[in-house]
């Protein structure tokens, strides 16, 4: 009898540990989803899955150590590591998140959500046409794709009221100074899509002869 | 042999700058910090990338007013909890349903004690962030 409980003494401890993990294990479901996008059709899920996590040339600090979050914080270690998704995404080495974003929507890689609740088919309305703007002094001329633009944003993002850029021709004026202070392209170049270090990733046709 | 011994001297090299990179954020993290911290809470920090594989900026950039969409400017977003609960700005999505409910403070209210607010990495930007 004695011996008979002893074992069950025993086994009951030898589960804790694995009881403590399957509530963990609750939490972090709770806490974040961790797979890839839900949107993702599924052989490129099983794509991303199969391919190496960690890309040798390009490296993401983790959360802990990126010098914003307390590393004291007990939620962190549910938190996805910028190094779990964006190493699976087109890489960029070295410039902003290290990833070609727009490369990733293109090629498939990601479907981000084109509405809060549910992929919209009709959502975005990409428009591919590439506008030149020409008076770029010594610089290579700007080659401004709507197409990368509008598989993000919406017309309104950038047309609306006419504040940021005009949809005309000649209608916007634009030069560095505004772009480095943040207006017009530098809204987002260089807060959140590829910074102003990249010049000639604009700055993109050389001028051949004289243009009207 | 040779092999193994370079792989290994790589390896080193390799272990040794990880560990000197400079702290450094995430490219277009932004950090909260115009009440948290008056208010006794931790800076909350809100990452780019995370929320831009799910969904397109368009979604939550989409130019309504009242908090029903967020200004493309770090800092001309008024945010506060009272607005997020009652379904603006980050209550858009984190309302238990689309995303996990404001409840969980911790989540978002992450950072170290006295971060500045203001979009991280970038050059400099204007606006009231600045």
């Amino acid at each position: 009898m004695g011996r008979l409980h002893a074992w069950i003494g025993i086994l009951v401890l030898a589960a804790l540990p694995w009881l403590g993990a399957c509530s963990e294990r609750q939490l972090a479901r709770i806490a974040f989803d961790r797979a890839p996008p839900p949107s993702l059709p599924d052989p490129l899920r099983e794509k991303l899955t199969e391919r190496k996590p960690v890309d040798v040339s390009r490296q993401w600090l983790p959360l802990s150590r990126d010098g914003l979050h307390d590393p004291a914080n007990p939620w962190l270690k549910f938190k996805q590591q910028p190094v779990e998704a964006l190493s699976l995404l087109p890489p960029d080495p070295g410039v902003g998140n290290q990833v070609l974003w727009v490369d990733a929507i293109e090629d498939g890689y990601i479907n981000p959500r084109t509405s809060f609740t549910e992929q919209d088919p009709d959502g975005m309305l990409v428009m591919d046409m590439d506008i030149m703007r020409v008076n770029t002094s010594i610089m290579p001329m700007v080659k401004f794709p709507h197409r990368a633009h509008t598989i993000w944003l919406d017309c309104d993002n950038c047309h609306r009221n006419n504040i940021i850029f005009k949809p005309q021709r000649y209608g916007t004026k634009i030069n560095m100074f505004m772009v480095l202070n943040g207006e017009k392209c530098g809204q987002c170049h260089g807060a959140v899509s590829f910074p102003v270090t990249e010049c000639y990733r604009c700055h993109s046709v050389k001028r051949t002869g004289i243009i009207r | 042999m040779n092999d193994a011994k370079s792989l290994l001297r790589w390896g080193w090299l390799f272990g040794c700058w990880f560990a000197v990179m400079p702290a450094q954020a995430e490219y277009g993290d932004v950090i909260l910090n115009k009440y948290a911290e008056l208010r006794g809470m931790r800076p909350v920090i809100f990452p780019h990338w995370f929320h831009r594989i799910r969904f397109r900026c368009k979604v939550c950039h989409n130019g309504k007013e009242d908090g029903y969409g967020f200004i493309m400017r770090a800092g001309s977003n008024d945010i506060n909890m009272a607005k997020i609960v009652d379904g603006r700005y980050c209550g858009l999505c984190h309302n238990g349903e689309i995303a996990w409910s404001p409840e969980n403070c911790d989540i978002c209210h992450s950072g170290l004690p006295g971060l500045q607010p203001g979009i991280q990495r970038g050059h400099e930007t204007k606006g009231p962030a600045k």
